[in-house]
């Protein structure tokens, strides 16, 4: 696991590389901590949940139509 | 700064140690040695266990908790102490099989029993976690290896996890595009599908088809409108018309039967009108009168003479013959009856009489026979005697026979006595008498002999006859006794049989009488039934005649009624002023105005149905675009976000590498002092680590991924060496530690000692020593446990110019856990026996 002298780096880091996009940072943040909480398959998940949430729409729009 | 020492260790049953093992560790240098499988491993496991709860091996999942459990024991308990300066902290932890840890902190004497309490307290006192204890400070063997061995990726995944910056490359990894790129896939090909589905449609075309369809509808609603008022005018006509129509043909069909009817009475009454005698008339009803009184229906009888026949009440005669007769005839089905019943009675006494007859017949005949032998009985009885008379005649013969078998028994004895007794003397010419003593001369022998033999020849002859005619006497006797007893028996039966004839004959006259009245009785009925068939045929034509008769005056007047209806009805059709023409005419315009609004009505449907449709497809259109221009705004969507994601992951790789750039500039410096330390060798005199980037594609996107090199300067010509190229296991193994051992020195954490399992298995005597030597410096490491199978180890640490402080723990397999003996390192000696 990551120090955590090197996680407040890392998060230091990606604030610093996405100065000119805050929604970035933010995400890349977010991925981060569910990454330090949960592993891998805590951010598939969360990768899966955004898909399911862009399918589930369309699938919305589908029905409505 | 001081940091934790390790001062002292109690395990039991925890993996090979079974019983409890104490094991002193406060010593700069503690060696374990002993044997492959005598619980050296298990003793640094238990360090480990006691200080996170945890190995390594369970956290991988390469074990369970239950597996670090003896197999002689139900649990484990260790109690590791440490130390800082004056401090003392004892950190005991147990576990039963299938249940959880339970921890107790001792500091200072003073328990920490709250389990949260005493894992946090720890883990601020140790600051470092288990994964960093186990990469530079618990080192493994395998560890060491891995480093050097394997293909390049995984050598660079190990040496970034000892950075303890390998997160990042995960994080980098389960970023996962392809769901993005499937659901855009997906997407892509929705949106297609439906441009192609819209190309079919034209939407002006579907707005003029929908005007043009809308003025039809508009015109077809004018036309069916005028129509319907023509229609309602006619209906009105027809309905008045109707009750006329309803009459006007119910009475056609009243004339027309009426016509049927009179035509065909006229027919009837042309082809002859009957003619009927009313004195022969009442002639009959006399004759009628006169049998029905004789067959006991006075009343009926009376009736009918009470009537005065004419021709207007031949209806009133009719009628009363009939009433009256079913009655003879029900009499006369009676009078047959009878007969037949009489008949039958006759033909029975008939039968009965030729029974009778026959009976007598044979009965006579027996008794014929039977007085045939009752007079050759009496003959018999006459001669002869009775059976009393024969028995006793009979008993008196067999006495008679005995008496003179015992005559002929006697005699028979006294000859054959004489007979001896001549017999005695045959050779002597005179004797002597027996019974004088007189002389016998032999002549008077012979004499007496033929004498004797005269009298024998002579007595059973006379005996023998009349023996002989005794027996058939008997005998005759008995047959007689016998045919007397047997006619005896036939003759029992002859008196019943005389009275049975005389009864026969009784019965015979009886029947005779009876058979006689029958007849007479069958005669008498037999006259009443012709007497009866005769009139009753008479009566029937009579009343044939009659009711033809009737029915034709009938006839004649329901003609007159039926003419004079016709009449009527022509009046009435004349009156009621209906024109059945008209009437067809204006019917058939209504059927023909209805049919064609039915038709009418079809098509305006038709055109209804054409417009929804048409609306329908112009609304699917519409539908459609819609879904179009939203499914494109999500594929913009889907991209952005994967886009955004595609970032993200290049900037964790990016950070990566900083980190690693970071990293590395801190660590290669002390990597060479270390290396320039043990490596007593001149051929390579510095180690750098060098990061190659390389660029690869992944969901078509392309990525940078850095690649470690060890590298070595080789002296002869200063070029840099690859480790893992080119380099001996040996010379890998010395590189790999002093990686570690330089990561050691580096990390912050509050632990002074290191341990090292089987460290330097292919390093060679010389560098050995060096490394112990470094190692047994206090500013690198305080204290250090060694755990190793290896004597020469041993060696290099006791002898030569080293002059280290240690203890040595000899381990050796015993029956449940090591026997365990303590050498100081000074005194430590090499012998052969130490594994034996």
């Amino acid at each position: 696991m990551l120090s955590q002298e090197i996680k407040k780096h890392v998060v230091e880091l990606i604030r610093k590389h996405f100065e000119n996009r805050d929604d970035l940072a933010v995400l890349a943040i977010k991925i981060f901590n569910i990454y330090l909480r949960g592993g891998r398959k805590a951010v598939t998940k969360m990768l899966d949940e955004i898909v399911l949430k862009l399918e589930a729409s369309v699938q919305y729009d589908q029905a409505k139509a | 700064m001081t940091r934790l020492r390790l001062k002292q260790i109690s395990i039991k049953g925890f993996k090979y140690i079974g019983n409890e093992v104490t094991l002193d560790l406060d010593h700069d240098i503690i060696l374990l040695l002993g044997p492959i499988g005598s619980g050296k491993t298990s003793i640094l496991n238990a360090i480990e266990y006691a200080l996170f709860g945890s190995t390594f091996e369970v956290r991988s999942r390469l074990l369970t908790f239950d597996d670090l459990i003896n197999d002689f024991n139900d649990g484990f308990s260790i109690s590791l102490t440490l130390c800082c300066g004056k401090k003392e902290y004892t950190i005991i932890r147990s576990r039963k099989r299938g249940a959880r840890d339970v921890l107790t902190l001792i500091v200072d004497g003073k328990t920490i029993s709250d389990e949260r309490k005493a894992e946090r307290y720890l883990s601020n006192l140790l600051k470092v976690d288990p994964d960093d204890f186990c990469r530079y400070i618990y080192i493994r063997h395998g560890q060491i290896e891995a480093i050097m061995y394997g293909p390049p990726a995984r050598r660079s995944e190990i040496i970034d996890r000892m950075f303890g910056i390998e997160d990042l490359e995960n994080i980098f990894r389960s970023i996962s595009l392809k769901k993005f790129d499937d659901f855009i896939k997906n997407l892509e090909i929705n949106i297609a599908r439906i441009e192609g589905e819209l190309k079919s449609f034209n939407e002006k075309n579907l707005h003029d088809e929908l005007d043009l369809i809308e003025r039809k509808i508009e015109q077809l609603n004018e036309l069916k409108s005028k129509i319907v008022s023509e229609v309602g005018n006619l209906e009105s006509q027809l309905t008045e018309l109707e009750d006329k129509r309803r009459e006007y043909d119910a009475l056609i069909k009243k004339k027309s039967e009426l016509e049927y009817f009179i035509e065909k009475v006229r027919r009837d009454l042309d082809k002859g009108f009957p003619r009927l005698n009313i004195i022969q008339v009442e002639k009959v009803l006399l004759s009628l009168a006169e049998i029905l009184e004789e067959e006991s229906f006075s009343d009926d009888a009376k009736e009918l003479r009470g009537i005065k026949v004419c021709e207007e009440c031949l209806d009133e005669v009719l009628h009363l013959l009939k009433d009256k007769l079913p009655l003879l005839k029900r009499r006369l089905e009676e009078h047959y009856d009878e007969m037949y019943s009489l008949k039958s009675q006759y033909a029975l006494l008939e039968s009965e009489r030729i029974g009778l007859e026959s009976e007598l017949e044979k009965v006579t005949d027996r008794l014929l026979e039977l007085k045939a032998y009752k007079k050759s009985y009496d003959r018999i009885v006459k001669r002869e005697g009775d059976t009393g008379t024969l028995e006793k005649r009979i008993t008196e013969l067999r006495e008679k026979i005995k008496e003179t078998e015992i005559k002929v028994r006697n005699s028979e004895c006294i000859v054959e006595i004489l007979c001896n007794l001549i017999r005695s003397f045959p050779g002597k010419k005179s004797l002597l008498c027996p019974i004088c003593r007189r002389k016998i001369p032999a002549d008077y022998l012979d004499k007496l002999r033929s004498y004797l033999s005269e009298v024998k020849s002579g007595l059973f002859a006379k005996y023998s006859s009349e023996l002989d005619e005794m027996k058939s006497n008997i005998r005759r006797l008995e047959s007689i006794r016998h045919e007397l007893e047997e006619l005896n028996r036939k003759l029992i039966n002859l008196k019943e049989l005389e009275l049975k004839v005389h009864d026969i004959k009784n019965r015979l006259n009886e029947v005779d009488d009876e058979l006689s009245q029958t007849h007479l009785l069958i005669e008498d009925i037999k006259y009443k039934i012709d007497k009866l068939s005769v009139f009753l045929a008479k009566a029937e034509d009579l009343a044939k005649k009659i009711e033809h008769y009737v029915m034709f005056s009938a006839y004649r007047k329901e003609l007159e009624d039926a003419e004079a209806e016709l009449r009527e009805i022509n009046n009435r059709l004349l009156s009621i002023d209906f024109n059945p023409e008209f009437y067809d005419r204006i019917r058939e315009r209504y059927f023909h105005l209805k049919g064609k609004l039915d038709e009418l009505n079809m098509r305006l449907e038709l055109a209804v149905r054409e417009k929804k449709e048409l609306e329908d497809q112009l609304k699917r259109f519409l539908g459609k675009k819609n879904q179009l221009f939203k499914l494109r705004k999500k594929l913009n969507e889907a991209k952005n976000v994967r886009a955004d994601l595609v970032k993200v992951k290049a900037c964790f790789r990016e950070i990566q590498s900083e980190l690693r750039s970071l990293v590395l500039a801190k660590v290669t410096g002390l990597m060479n002092q270390v290396f320039k330390s043990i490596y007593m060798y001149p051929d390579y005199n510095a180690v750098d680590i060098q990061v190659i980037e390389e660029e690869y594609k992944k969901e078509d996107i392309s990525y940078k991924r850095s690649i470690y090199e060890i590298l070595c300067k080789r002296s002869i010509d200063g070029s840099w060496i690859s480790v893992a190229k080119k380099m001996s296991d040996g010379q890998k193994s010395i590189i790999s530690l002093a990686f570690l051992l330089s990561i050691y020195k580096l990390t912050s954490h509050n632990l002074s000692f290191m341990i090292l399992d089987e460290p330097m298995f292919n390093i060679d005597e010389r560098c050995r020593g060096a490394l112990l030597e470094i190692l047994a410096k206090k500013d690198m490491i305080s204290q250090l446990l060694l755990a190793t199978q290896d004597l020469n180890t041993i060696k290099a640490l006791s002898g030569g110019k080293l002059n280290i402080e240690g203890v040595v723990y000899l381990l050796q397999h015993g029956e449940r856990g090591p026997r365990i003996k303590k050498y100081a390192l000074s005194q430590f000696k090499e012998s052969s026996t130490f594994f034996g």
